[in-house]
């Protein structure tokens, strides 16, 4: 049972009403809205750095060049004296202006006293005044006419550090004797947490038909978008904007209220009504931000930071990073009786926020598809001089999916079985199914997805071809994975227990007296057609005029407090519903009948009433009840608005299957993915364009991830993947030859059109291991890859490994 | 701070989009910075500021070049097209149409990038096939997409349109 | 990521260009398309005090010129320019081949040749080219004109013989022969990423296995490209049969030293070029004749 839902009723039994008619989001002319359509094709998106403020001052930052060190003397004279700048702050300033240290400084940072986990942040100021810890850091800033002044003056700087030995290896870094790196993170252990079965594993190991002991590693990767950070502040007459490329405006809100000391009340935050991509790498509030808003409200003037490239990739979020160390024990046919993993996953340094330790407790407490009667997870959170972890997505997920997949494979070898035939064996197949890590499954069909994808794909026909292949000399095999997806991790499992954050969607809406409506969302879409799916969701429901609809996001002066991924579809359609009765109360007194929901038709502005067929339109209702209610009865409340928030009454959870079919060159280590093929359970498809554009990119997110997205550190913490020619991002040309797509869904109970909303963000984490299994299959077995991202070099290394052990291929 | 000095500026003469500009440019402004910031054509994007992923791309006499990677100062007595210029008399082109309905888009910042260069393959008559077109977008990166919905839509257009 | 400030000249004369050149040497760097130069002066790797652009500059600086036996490539050519030009394609015909390899299309529009030349990047295609195909390279000072053949020009990683008061005002390529077969592979994390492994090789078939003529490069597995004269004369004299290429192959090993990096090491490298060793070989005798 979900243990979060605050005290009051946010889903009623009405809020569920019919699901007669679909509402149309997809099938004709996907892209309604005009940020999410045509806006965005004429060059006429309005993103971040296309704002311009009267008087507006460009930063740059100064960041660190070593890993690890302390700031001797930072020499600004010359700096300051070059042309065009206005300002040059350094830690030391800013600790004197801004006394508070973060994350402690903002509740909504920092993770919650009733956290059931052991955790230690570390603290830090927004610039560093002393200590270094990671190459990239920021630790000076620059304000002048124009970025180019700002960047020669930033040259200018002379800045004196004294370098120590970065630590970089997560498990040296836990290892007793290791030098602690903050002076509040005792053993450099950020987190850490047990979870699972109460009870001890007892003779389950040692009776064991097979115990697999295997090492899976996930290493330093991410999804980070291709329009970077920008933000620009302006402060006047007390009260502070901030126009930020952030998916939690109202989180930011507060956080940035808490850290300078003034009123939630006199801070706007904005989140531009386009945003080029977040993936959960624009959450969280980076004190680059913080920063730009303290110049803001120093120099009264508007200042603005486009972050480039570079400073994206050494600046952080990075994600992925773990390692997983599984025990497993099967019997003869295959069931998974019991899996004891210890998890180190390496956070980096200075977390931004707690956000940064959600990816790896998410990865610990990620329900697996399979019923697995014992299983116990130990996570531990190490830090290192690299950049802070944080949210990309699927946040947290892929790491613990590709162990689980691989293992499950590995396993298939050693007892002879397919990869479809041990998955099947395994599944949940009785919903609702509670996890030993306190995880619920719902509303799910695990055999029945996966028989669709072996089908559509063919599987074991390909299975077949390719081993005859191999016996032709050819390296070709397929390999499959399976994927839960969890749509609300932050509630779910305890986790609001952890985070200082609302779980909850919220959304306004408004009608005005004229009887057009606008929606305004806290959400800060990124791309996912929001404004779309919102705009018809709620014409739809409500029966307004789509062309009277006019869509806000983002901006917290507009919108109710709420989080980011949120379920924007269903808290939309249930304040439609709502303000439909209101619309529906005012029109029945206004005809003198009673509010009878089945007698009323609303569409396109207009109102009938079925019994007898009179009319009103939305302005006739609309005028009435706001510029004239005395026509109403007494009591009655002049305003046609609703503001709904919805928390799931349970955290659905999805799934998907994947196969692959790859060719290996292996004599240079490079793969060709022949076919691909995805079966989701989408729950309910609202948005068919959409869906297979966005199940399409999660596919290429999977393939960039396991062999071309990496950041890799050298021996002196200097990341060496910092420019987009290192940290090489897949192309159109590297895709699957084939793409199958299809969809086997079962709706869930816990949205109001059964729609499961995050199908999406959990793709990428199905694809590394099915590519992978599939590169084992093509070389009969004989290659050990327990490693990803995987480099020509790697393969090429495994392939020669294989080569030079006794087995042949099949 | 320093006063502003009077930095030599360099004038130059270009077509934007059909329209006659003469500016005084600072030579190391790039080109993608003058027609951001002065002649306020933001529909171009900076991703990588290398000529990597393509965003910026823009056609100076009909080729697409990534306007990052291109002094402004360079661009004397050229013709410059942006994506600004594909709707013309307030109708969408056909490769933007296309676009729409292939869903081949959805933060939309790699997409002025993709449509310039998708463009330059229609008139070249080079979106022959799908590895064709695969080919010609090696330069533009998305991550929203997964570039099959991308391809789709210049092959359709391909197909439709008789070669120029 | 914005480039530092620098003195911008545009010469209209190549004679004022050369000038300049003399004037301002090594603090100077040459602007031609730019595609290699602006994203050094972008990571302000580079940041030269004077940037000479040859924009002005028309006449043979902008062309390619069949004469006598060759082909003249001039500094302005692009790359797209030479993919495109018909004389290129009959006269030498893997030097449009090789250029396909570089970049992607839209860096292919401004950058140039003679530029490419000049960076001599250790992992760039064209060095390798300009070796096999023992192209020459026309150098202009104030003082006067030079010709330094190929394997003399590069000198090393981003070395070459260009001293600071010259401009390669053109590149030489030899018409080839129309019996002799050019292929060209490489290895790249990503499309028009720097190559970790390369080979180029061009060569006329005899009867059999043998081979008439045959001249190999290798680009991006030492600290420059060479020339496998070693591998060539094992291929001369004892063909393509399977012995003599895994003699050519042990040649090839003991010429190159490639590095180790985070994305390849150098036993990878060393695998990996001399299966793409065999694999151009067997491209090219394959190939029926020069495609046009």
């Amino acid at each position: 049972m979900n243990n979060c839902t605050p005290a009051g009723a946010l889903w009623t039994a009405s809020d569920a009403a019919q699901r007669d008619e679909e509402p149309d989001l997809g099938q004709t002319d996907p892209f309604v809205y005009n940020a999410d359509g045509v806006a965005l094709l004429t060059g006429k998106g309005a993103y971040i750095a296309d704002l311009r403020l009267p008087g507006m001052l460009d930063a740059a930052f100064a960041r660190s060049p070593i890993a690890r060190g302390r700031i001797r003397a930072i020499d600004r004279a010359a700096a300051l004296a070059a042309e065009g700048v206005h300002f040059v702050a350094t830690g030391a300033d800013i600790r004197d202006a801004v006394a508070r240290t973060l994350p402690r400084a903002s509740m909504v940072l920092h993770a919650s006293e009733h956290a059931p986990e052991q955790f230690n942040l570390p603290s830090y100021h927004l610039l560093p005044p002393d200590a270094l810890h990671y190459e990239g850091e920021a630790l000076a800033v620059v304000v002048a006419a124009d970025r180019y002044l700002a960047e020669d003056a930033v040259e200018m700087l002379e800045i004196d550090c004294e370098e120590q030995v970065p630590v970089l290896d997560p498990e040296a870094s836990l290892s007793p004797g290791c030098e602690q790196l903050f002076e509040d993170v005792p053993g450099n252990m950020a987190l850490e947490g047990r979870f699972g079965s109460k009870d001890e594993a007892g003779s389950l190991f040692d009776s064991a038909h097979l115990v697999l002991e295997r090492r899976y590693r996930m290493n330093r990767s991410g999804n980070p978008p291709l329009e970077a950070l920008g933000v620009v502040a302006q402060y006047e007459n007390r009260r502070l904007t901030v126009w930020s490329t952030i998916q939690r405006p109202q989180i930011l809100r507060i956080a940035l209220a808490d850290i300078l000391g003034i009123p939630a009340s006199r801070v706007r935050v904005i989140a531009p009504q386009n945003i080029g991509g977040g993936f959960g790498w624009k959450s969280p509030m980076y004190r680059e931000t913080a920063v730009i808003a303290w110049l803001a409200m120093k120099l009264g003037r508007p200042v603005r930071w486009i972050e480039d490239r570079t400073e994206a990739l050494k600046k952080g979020v990075h994600e992925r990073d773990q390692i997983w160390d599984m025990k497993a024990a099967f019997d003869a046919d295959g069931k998974l009786l019991g899996l004891q993993s210890e998890v180190i996953a390496d956070v980096g340094s200075v977390l931004v926020d707690m956000y940064g330790l959600l990816p790896a407790r998410m990865s610990a407490t990620l329900p697996f598809p399979y019923d697995i009667p014992w299983m116990r997870t130990h996570l531990r959170c190490a830090i290192t001089n690299k950049a802070p972890m944080g949210v990309n997505r699927p946040a947290g997920r892929m790491p613990a999916v590709w162990a689980i997949e691989r293992l499950m494979d590995d396993a298939a070898q050693r007892l002879n079985l397919s990869p479809a035939q041990i998955r099947m064996r395994n599944f949940v197949q009785k919903f609702p199914y509670t996890s030993p890590l306190g995880a619920v499954l719902s509303d799910s069909d695990y055999l029945g997805t996966m028989r669709k994808l072996l089908d559509v794909f063919q599987f074991e026909d390909r299975r077949g071809q390719a081993r005859q292949l191999r016996a032709q000399g050819k390296r070709i095999g397929v390999g499959l994975a399976a994927c839960v997806e969890v749509c609300r991790p932050l509630c779910s499992f305890g986790g609001a227990l952890f985070y200082n954050q609302p779980q909850y969607a919220a959304v306004t809406l408004r009608m005005y007296p004229d009887g057009s409506v606008s929606i305004m969302s806290g959400d800060a879409p990124q791309g996912q057609m929001r404004h779309t799916t919102m705009a018809k969701i709620t014409a739809r429901e409500l029966g307004c005029d789509l062309e009277a609809i006019e869509v806000y996001t983002g901006d917290t002066l507009l919108s109710p407090v709420t989080n980011s991924n949120t379920d924007v579809t269903s808290v939309c359609a249930i304040a439609a519903r709502r303000l439909r009765r209101k619309v529906i109360g005012v029109a029945a007194h206004l005809l003198k009948v009673e509010p009878v929901n089945e007698h009323f038709d609303c569409r396109r502005g207009q109102l009938t009433y079925t019994p007898d067929g009179r009319t009103l339109s939305f302005r006739e209702i609309a005028w009435s009840a706001i510029m004239r209610p005395f026509l109403l009865p007494d009591g009655a409340t002049p305003d046609l608005q609703e503001t709904a928030y919805l928390e799931a009454p349970y955290a659905p959870t999805s799934f998907a299957a994947h196969a692959a079919m790859v060719e290996v060159d292996e004599a240079i280590g490079k793969i060709r993915i022949l076919s691909y093929g995805f079966v989701g359970d989408c729950g309910k498809v609202l948005n068919p364009k959409g869906l297979a554009t966005a199940i399409t990119a999660g596919i290429a997110t999977g393939i960039s991830n396991t062999t071309h997205e990496a950041y890799i550190y050298d021996e002196n913490g200097q990341l060496v993947t910092s420019n987009l020619k290192d940290y090489a991002m897949l192309t159109a040309g590297e895709m699957p030859l084939e793409l199958i797509i299809d969809h086997h869904d079962t709706p869930t109970a816990a949205t109001v059109y059964g729609h499961k909303r995050t199908i999406t963000e959990g793709v990428p984490a199905g694809v590394a291991p099915a590519i992978a299994n599939a590169i084992i299959d093509a070389f009969g077995g004989a290659v050990d890859l327990t490693e990803i991202p995987l480099f020509p070099g790697a393969l090429w290394a495994l392939g020669r490994k294989a080569a030079q052990s006794a087995e042949a291929p099949q | 701070m320093a006063e502003t000095t009077a930095r030599r500026t360099i004038p130059i003469s270009m077509l934007v989009n059909g329209c006659r500009h003469h500016l005084a440019v600072d030579p190391r402004h790039t080109l993608a910075d003058l027609l951001r910031d002065q002649l306020g054509l933001t529909g171009l994007h900076l991703g990588c500021e290398q000529g990597v992923c393509g965003a910026c791309t823009v056609h100076i006499d009909g080729e697409p070049v990534v306007s990052c990677l291109t002094l402004a100062v360079e661009a004397q007595d050229v013709a410059i097209r942006t994506v600004e210029d594909l709707a013309q008399d307030g109708a969408l082109s056909a490769l933007q149409q296309a676009f729409l309905a292939h869903g081949a888009f959805q933060c939309g910042y790699c997409t002025p990038g993709f449509l310039m260069v998708g463009q330059h393959l229609l008139d070249q008559g080079l979106a022959t096939d799908r590895d064709a077109v695969r080919e010609g977008l090696s330069g533009n990166i998305c991550r929203c997409t997964g570039y099959e919905p991308i391809i789709d839509a210049i092959l359709s257009v391909a197909q439709q349109e008789p070669r120029a | 990521m914005k480039p530092a400030r620098f003195e911008y000249h545009a010469p209209e004369t190549l004679a004022q260009c050369l000038a300049l050149l003399a004037e301002h040497g090594d603090e100077s760097a040459v602007l031609a398309g730019g595609q290699s130069l602006l994203p050094l002066m972008r990571f302000r790797l580079a940041q030269p005090a004077h940037l000479i652009s040859l924009r002005g500059l028309g006449g043979p600086l902008e062309r390619i010129e069949r004469r006598g036996g060759s082909l003249y490539i001039g500094a302005r050519v692009t790359y797209t320019a030479v993919q495109r030009s018909a004389e290129v394609r009959e006269g030498c015909p893997g030097l449009p081949r090789s250029i396909e390899l570089i970049a992607t299309p839209a860096v292919r529009t401004r950058g140039t040749v003679c530029g490419n030349l000049c960076q001599a990047d250790p992992a760039s295609e064209l060095p390798a080219v300009a070796l096999l195909l023992e192209a020459r390279m026309h150098l202009h000072s104030a003082e006067g004109t030079r010709v330094v053949a190929a394997a003399d020009f590069f000198q090393g990683p981003y070395m070459t013989a260009r001293r600071g008061n010259e401009l390669l005002v053109a590149v030489e390529f030899p018409v080839r022969p129309a019996t002799e077969r050019f292929a060209i592979r490489e290895i790249t994390r990503l499309r028009g990423g720097f190559p970790m492994s390369g080979v180029a090789v061009a060569l006329t078939p005899g009867a059999g296995s043998a081979l008439e003529s045959v001249a190999v490069a290798c680009f991006g597995v030492h600290s420059q490209q060479l020339r496998l004269h070693a591998v060539e004369q094992v291929l001369r004299q004892r063909g393509r049969t399977p012995a003599a290429l895994q003699a050519a192959g042990e040649a090839l090993d003991a010429a190159i030293h490639p590095h180790s990096d985070p994305f390849a090491s150098e036993a990878y490298r060393r695998s990996a070029t001399r299966t793409l060793l065999e694999r151009v070989l067997a491209e090219a005798c394959a190939q029926p004749s020069n495609p046009p």
